[in-house]
């Protein structure tokens, strides 16, 4: 009765909070979740169908979970110490860039977002295949909340597109919650997502 | 005219002097040693086993002084026999990526020394790029010669033979300086010449399995909701 109990406390928290940073039918979101999950499922494919061997490669300044398992699994080629101040900069950069990207009516938040979907699909490929199933969940995990880091930050950045544009067309600014809302769960899941990856893969 | 001479003959003669005295220093010879190399062994997906005996003769009327280095991608196993007596490696560089050895060789004038290096190491690790669908492996000396002065590289001219098992089913097999026998999975070399080694690659199809669950987990999640949007525009 009483696990009953928190259960049903929890779905209601759960609602409360869906309710309170409007999650539910919020348009940015649904297109920044589409533009990732196509380049996400495109870079899979592309690596999974060994097309395109190197996608996961160059790309750590802005998508650092690869290295920071390549380096967990001691792998050849990277030998290089990462330490936490490494793990803070891959993590604050796309967000902020993503971010940022809006104030050119959110094309670049686009295109870096696709990008970024494109690096993590081919490396989650490489990830699954070669390292053992505990990893494996380290990746997931990991992923998930830098995967909900980075929508975040492009809804906020197509917000600050569609703030801009609508400021040039009719020369008014009105700004709603959801960008307010969608910039701190995006601060919140990055802080998350470095303490994360620094516990699960580099300290590890 | 007599002082103008005079002074164009002594600015030549400077010009001379000067060039003279920068004089430049003679090179050191090159040279190289005649040898056979004769390499046995076995490569299988988990390791490889490999035996080098290197026949070295040095021809010259003094004593040459070498070091033979070993170089790895990872960790090996090396034991080293010099003329049937075991030594011990010097460690150059040593870490969890890269090892290289190297030991001392003193051929005095007209003999020949006898290097057996009996070595083992993994044979695939994790590295950039690698295939899902097939495992490159690429087979090459580990070893090779330099002067003790100077660091030069010697090199070597003679035979390279040798005869290595590899696993059954491979493809895209390519030599150089040696022939693969499909039907006994054997590579064979028996190359006379400059610079005796020889070096190979294949591939060994594999299926990756864990990848292809995802990837059909993500495949079953579109079409289901491509079939439910259709059902219901």
């Amino acid at each position: 009765m009483i696990v009953l109990h928190y259960i049903k406390i929890l779905y209601i928290l759960r609602l409360k909070v869906l309710d309170m940073i409007s999650i539910k039918g919020e348009k940015f979101l649904k297109i920044a979740w589409v533009i990732f999950f196509s380049g996400f499922f495109l870079g899979y494919t592309l690596r999974f169908l060994d097309v395109a061997r190197f996608l996961a490669f160059g790309f750590e300044p802005i998508y650092p979970i690869h290295r920071e398992t390549m380096y967990s699994m001691k792998a050849l080629g990277y030998n290089v110490e990462l330490e936490f101040l490494d793990v803070l900069r891959a993590n604050i950069v796309p967000a902020v860039t993503t971010i940022g990207g809006g104030a050119l009516l959110g094309i670049p938040s686009a295109t870096l977002l696709f990008v970024i979907g494109i690096v993590s699909g081919a490396s989650f490929a490489e990830i699954v295949e070669f390292t053992p199933l505990l990893m494996n969940i380290k990746v997931a995990i990991c992923l998930a909340i830098f995967m909900g880091a980075m929508v975040f930050s492009a809804s906020v950045g197509f917000q600050i597109g569609e703030k801009i544009y609508n400021t040039i067309r009719r020369k008014e600014i009105k700004v709603e919650r959801e960008p307010y809302d969608h910039f701190l769960i995006a601060s919140v899941l990055v802080i998350l997502g470095i303490i994360i990856q620094y516990l699960l893969l580099v300290r590890a | 005219m007599r002082w103008v001479a005079l002074l164009t003959l002594l600015f030549a003669m400077s010009l001379v002097c000067a060039q003279t005295e920068v004089a430049i220093p003679t090179p050191p010879q090159q040279f190289s040693l005649p040898a056979n190399i004769t390499v046995n062994g076995t490569i299988d997906l988990e390791n490889v086993n490999i035996t080098f005996v290197h026949e070295i003769f040095n021809p010259y009327n003094e004593t040459v002084s070498l070091y033979m280095y070993y170089n790895f991608d990872g960790k090996a196993l090396l034991k080293i026999f010099l003329d049937g007596k075991e030594i011990e490696p010097e460690i150059v560089s040593e870490n969890e990526y890269y090892q290289s050895y190297r030991i001392e060789l003193n051929i005095a004038s007209n003999k020949s020394v006898e290097v057996t290096s009996v070595i083992s190491y993994p044979t695939f690790r994790i590295y950039r790029g690698r295939g899902l669908w097939s495992n490159t492996y690429r087979f090459h000396f580990p070893i090779h010669l330099e002067t003790k002065d100077f660091r030069r590289y010697v090199s070597l001219y003679g035979i390279a033979r040798g005869e290595i098992k590899i696993p059954e089913k491979v493809y895209k097999v390519t030599c150089t300086n040696c022939r693969y026998y499909e039907g006994e999975s054997i590579i064979r070399a028996n190359y006379h010449g400059k610079n005796p080694r020889f070096s190979f690659s294949f591939k060994v199809k594999r299926t990756p399995y864990k990848a292809m669950v995802v990837y059909l987990l993500m495949l079953a999640g579109i079409f289901s909701y491509v079939i439910r949007k259709r059902a219901k525009p």
